[in-house]
């Protein structure tokens, strides 16, 4: 009963990462109704910046931390314009493959500059081993898991407090919508992206922080991780996001305990299946929004 | 106010509007009427930015607007056809768009003076757009667009789908903004409800212009409905 709590609160804690690479993915789905491939490796890009800091010039936390969310925006910024605000209108699909290519590009110009197999990314050392009862908290997940919870609190206050969030809002539910009420939705697309792109490069720093190591697997792991956990929830809700993650969290925990990595992969892969089976809508469930009803019918 | 000269569209092949010219001043109504296809949304598209233009000129209080996109537009809103609310957005939210960028106490005075033309708003401000009844819901896009502060409305078909008697309210609401000094440009179906409130009437016919006039030269509803109809040139009017 113990390892079950235990694992569950290891899980709360790289679920809510997982929370928010699905999160990025399901803001760049509403605004532009099609899946950004490339979302991983452009995180990809924003953590080997951020450990090329590191070694080079043995930088800290804050600065790897800087350079990993600006390497994750600027290839992102790079994805956006090559792959969606080229490809306009009703032509997903082309979208979808030309950011399949670009996270082929971008990983294979990663593995071109770092050509080693695995590079040192720095750690949150130091901090204490936090004891609850019978209970442990390695400090890093504590981090991970509060700096996830205020990432989405910051989100929430800029989706309903501000214009740009009332914009990304209406283009998320009807696109033609905000055209007619003067919303320039070339530019809140291209923002959202960003916003998304901010949002994972949060994320894979707190993963490779974690860590302490990365590889050019990162990317593609990124986007499987935060693809499935985006499905689990209910494509196009961002609570579902958040829920997906946490869940896709916490049964990889209970299975890696209780049948080992290969059983965990397998257990994903069926989470995966049940959800899409079973609840097309996802765990969310329920509302419909536009982005949803939208996605029920392109996919 | 508002001059188009020679505005020509096309998709493709088609060819959605043919060489047409418009004038529009101040407090004045000029209704657009045509059968179904004849061009007359994408007239009123084109002059906002919404649709592309082939050929011809757009200007507005004499600055060339020809493809500015609505969001760079000052003084333009467009109620357009269907209404083309975000359905999960609420009333409230709904105005807040329609104002744009403005500051807290702008938007203030510009929500008081819009839910004073429309009352039932008030009371619905957190209620869901794609709740709302037909009526209601043109109220709202009514309302989205003037919290814009136009001095030019465009509307396209606003009384579609609605009771005569929910058109009627609509069309006294356009005379009661025409009073406040707006220019408005009116698509609409109802003969009688236009011929009653323009001032001048543009016939379009497959995308080009049969006549225009003042409305009190025209002919009754019923003729012109024959007008629209026919398929012979020779009717062409001349007022
Ligand atoms: N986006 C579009 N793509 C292709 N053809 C269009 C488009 N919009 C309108 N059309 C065509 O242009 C013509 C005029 O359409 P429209 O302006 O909607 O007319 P109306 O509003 O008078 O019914 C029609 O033949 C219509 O099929
Ligand atoms: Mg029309």
């Amino acid at each position: 009963m113990i390892d079950f709590v235990q694992n569950t609160l290891d899980g709360l804690a790289i679920g809510s990462a997982y929370g928010l690479l699905a999160l990025g993915f399901t803001l760049i789905f509403g605004v532009m109704r099609r899946l950004n491939m490339a979302f991983g490796p452009s995180i990809l890009v924003g953590i080997f910046a951020g450990a090329w800091l590191h070694s080079h010039w043995s930088a800290g936390m804050i600065p790897v931390f800087l350079a990993t969310l600006a390497g994750a925006v600027i290839a992102s910024a790079y994805v956006e314009r090559l792959s969606f605000a080229a490809i306009r209108g009703d032509a997903a699909l082309a979208s979808m493959a030309s950011s399949f290519a670009l996270w082929m590009q971008l990983e294979e110009a990663v593995a071109r500059v770092f050509p080693q197999r695995t590079y040192a990314f720095p750690t949150f050392e130091g901090l204490p081993m936090l004891e609850l009862g019978p209970l442990f908290l390695r400090p890093e997940y504590l981090v991970m898991f509060l700096t996830a919870a205020a990432l989405v609190a910051g989100l929430q206050v800029i989706l309903t407090r501000t214009l740009f969030g009332l914009h990304l809002r209406t283009l998320s539910d009807n696109r033609e919508a905000a055209r007619v009420s003067g919303v320039n939705v070339a530019q809140v697309a291209l923002l959202t992206f960003l916003l998304a792109a901010a949002i994972g490069g949060v994320a894979g720093f707190l993963i490779a922080a974690t860590d302490g190591q990365i590889s050019t697997k990162l990317g593609m792991w990124a986007t499987m991780k935060g693809l499935i956990a985006m499905v689990i929830g209910g494509l196009g809700s961002m609570r579902g996001a958040l829920i997906g993650g946490l869940a896709l969290g916490v049964v990889e925990a209970q299975a890696q305990w209780y049948l080992g990595a290969s059983g965990r992969e397998i257990t994903t892969f069926a989470l995966l299946f049940v959800a899409l089976i079973l609840l097309p809508v996802g765990l969310a469930g329920g509302a419909e929004t536009g982005a949803r009803a939208e996605a029920g019918r392109r996919l | 106010m508002l001059a188009v000269e020679a505005l020509s569209i096309r998709y493709g092949r088609v060819r959605a509007l043919e060489e047409v010219s418009l004038t529009l001043g101040h407090d004045e109504v000029l209704a657009v009427a045509g059968l179904n296809g004849a061009g007359k949304s994408s007239l009123v598209r084109a002059i906002c930015g919404l649709s592309p233009v082939a050929a011809g000129r757009v200007t507005f209080e004499g600055r060339d607007i020809t493809g500015h996109p609505l969001y760079a537009l000052d003084g333009v809103a467009l109620v357009p056809e269907g209404r083309v609310l975000a359905p999960s957005l609420t009333v409230a939210e709904t105005l807040r768009l329609g104002a744009g960028r403005v500051r807290a106490r702008e938007l203030d005075a510009r929500r008081t003076e819009v839910l004073d033309r429309f009352p039932a708003l008030g009371q619905r401000l957190n209620q869901r757009a794609g709740t709302l009844s037909g009526g209601e819901a043109t109220m709202l896009a009514l309302a989205r667009a003037l919290m814009a502060t136009p001095r030019l409305l465009l509307l396209d078909e606003p009384t579609l789908g609605l009771s005569p008697a929910a058109a009627a309210r609509v069309f006294e609401m356009l005379a009661a903004l025409r009073r406040d000094g707006l220019g408005l440009l009116v698509v609409e179906q109802d003969l009688h409800l236009s011929l009653g409130l323009a001032d001048r009437v543009l016939l379009l016919r497959h995308g080009r212009a049969i006549g225009q006039g003042p409305a009190a030269s025209m002919p009754d509803a019923r003729r012109l409905e024959d007008l629209l109809i026919a398929d012979t040139e020779q009717e062409q009017l001349i007022c």
